[in-house]
């Protein structure tokens, strides 16, 4: 895995993209880039060289399920991993993300060990 | 009012109407049909009646819930008094986006804490390779002067202490700043029942309107105007109502959450990712 790779996070509550990007930091990874919800999140991955997204559900204007369903359906995206990072922890929505090309999901309140070890199986399958 | 009132004007209301149906099948029989068609008519109004009464009463306890919610009684007009204290939900809404705003610039301030907790964490973890290149000079020293061993010995398990001691306390300091996700959960929570307290509120205030407008008519009759205690009593109970919806939280539907990781990567290993 590239601990220089360019990593999305987006998050409407500030306090959690600052926990997400310091928990990133001490696993090695730098190249970190913010945004507060889905519709500001596109143009940052419209711009190009994100290599992989972390992203939150419940947001205002465009939610972290729409996101991941238009970075799916973009060509130029669609190969983007993405590793979702919500409260929403019911059954359907877990398989609504699934269905919709999800990477990976954890369930907040998370732990730094279960943060790692989503991203590091993530990495592992696409390289396998 | 009371039970047994509510009873009683029923009781009222239905034994007028079988008293005018009784008098309209004696005018039908006598064939006098214009007088008949004026029965019909007050059959008609007190249908009417009946229903602008129940209006106003439903009026009358949703003011005075809404009164009894900022324990302020002394208003009188009923439009403009229920939209002044509707007004003071408005400011519930104001009070729970104070504490989002409030809990998130904390949570911030304990992060920077951290934030610099770490750095001096670092450095010391500079300063103690500083420390272990020193030791490796003292350990070439002690090979030439033997009564250096001891203190040599020393200072290494000093070293491995304190260095063992930095890594646990990185953890720690990593576990305050994780701790502050809190503030993400609760914020959202909050933010739910500031949509809900809003939907509330424009609806009491569309209920108002239209009960005001009932009441212009002169629907509440007298005694419904003024307020009885025993009624206020009952009425400032309900607002709590709201606040009991809290503990429910720990008992959500099992089947329908994933309560915990394990849950989520078993849902998700059984659609084979």
């Amino acid at each position: 895995m590239n601990k220089d790779m360019k990593i999305l996070v987006v998050d409407d509550f500030s306090t959690m993209r600052r926990i997400i990007k310091n928990l990133l930091r001490d696993l090695g990874f730098t190249n970190i880039v913010e945004a507060d919800d889905g519709a500001t999140a596109l143009p940052i991955l419209k711009s190009g060289g994100v290599d992989f997204l972390v992203t939150d559900w419940n947001m205002p204007k465009m939610t972290g399920l729409d996101l991941l369903k238009h970075v799916r359906a973009d060509p130029e995206l669609r190969q983007i991993p993405i590793l979702m990072v919500t409260a929403e922890a019911k059954r359907e929505q877990i398989i609504a993300a699934a269905q919709a090309g999800v990477n990976g999901y954890i369930i907040k309140p998370f732990t730094a060990g279960v943060l790692k070890e989503k991203i590091d199986k993530i990495f592992e399958r696409l390289q396998g | 009012m009371s039970d047994i009132d509510a009873i009683q004007d029923q009781r009222r209301f239905e034994l007028e109407l079988q008293t005018r149906a009784e008098e309209l099948v004696e005018l039908l029989k006598q064939g006098d049909i214009p007088q008949a068609m004026q029965s019909v008519q007050q059959l008609n109004e007190l249908r009417h009646q009946a229903l602008y009464h129940e209006v106003g009463k439903l009026t009358r306890a949703v003011h005075d819930a809404i009164v009894g919610f900022t324990d302020d009684v002394s208003s009188t007009e009923l439009l403009q008094d229920s939209k002044h204290h509707i007004a003071s939900i408005s400011d519930a809404s104001d009070r729970l986006s104070y504490v989002i705003e409030l809990t998130e610039s904390n949570a911030h301030k304990t992060i920077d804490q951290v934030d610099e907790s770490l750095r001096l964490v670092e450095r010391l973890q500079q300063g103690f390779l500083h420390r272990k290149q020193l030791l490796e000079k003292l350990s070439v020293l002690k090979s030439e002067k033997p009564e250096l061993a001891d203190l040599h010995q020393q200072l290494c398990d000093y070293a491995e202490d304190h260095s063992g001691a930095l890594v646990d306390l990185k953890e720690r300091l990593t576990s305050i700043m994780l701790a502050q996700e809190y503030q993400d959960i609760t914020g959202q929570l909050i933010k739910r029942v500031i949509q809900l307290v809003t939907d509330i509120e424009d609806e009491l205030v569309g209920l108002m309107e239209v009960a005001s407008r009932v009441n212009s008519l002169g629907a509440l009759s007298p005694d419904l105007q003024s307020d009885s205690p025993q009624e206020n009593e009952k009425e400032k109970q309900k607002p709590s109502g709201i606040e009991a919806e809290g503990p429910q939280m720990a008992g959500r539907n099992k089947t329908e959450v994933a309560s915990c990781q394990d849950d989520v990567d078993d849902l998700l290993s059984s659609l084979g990712f």
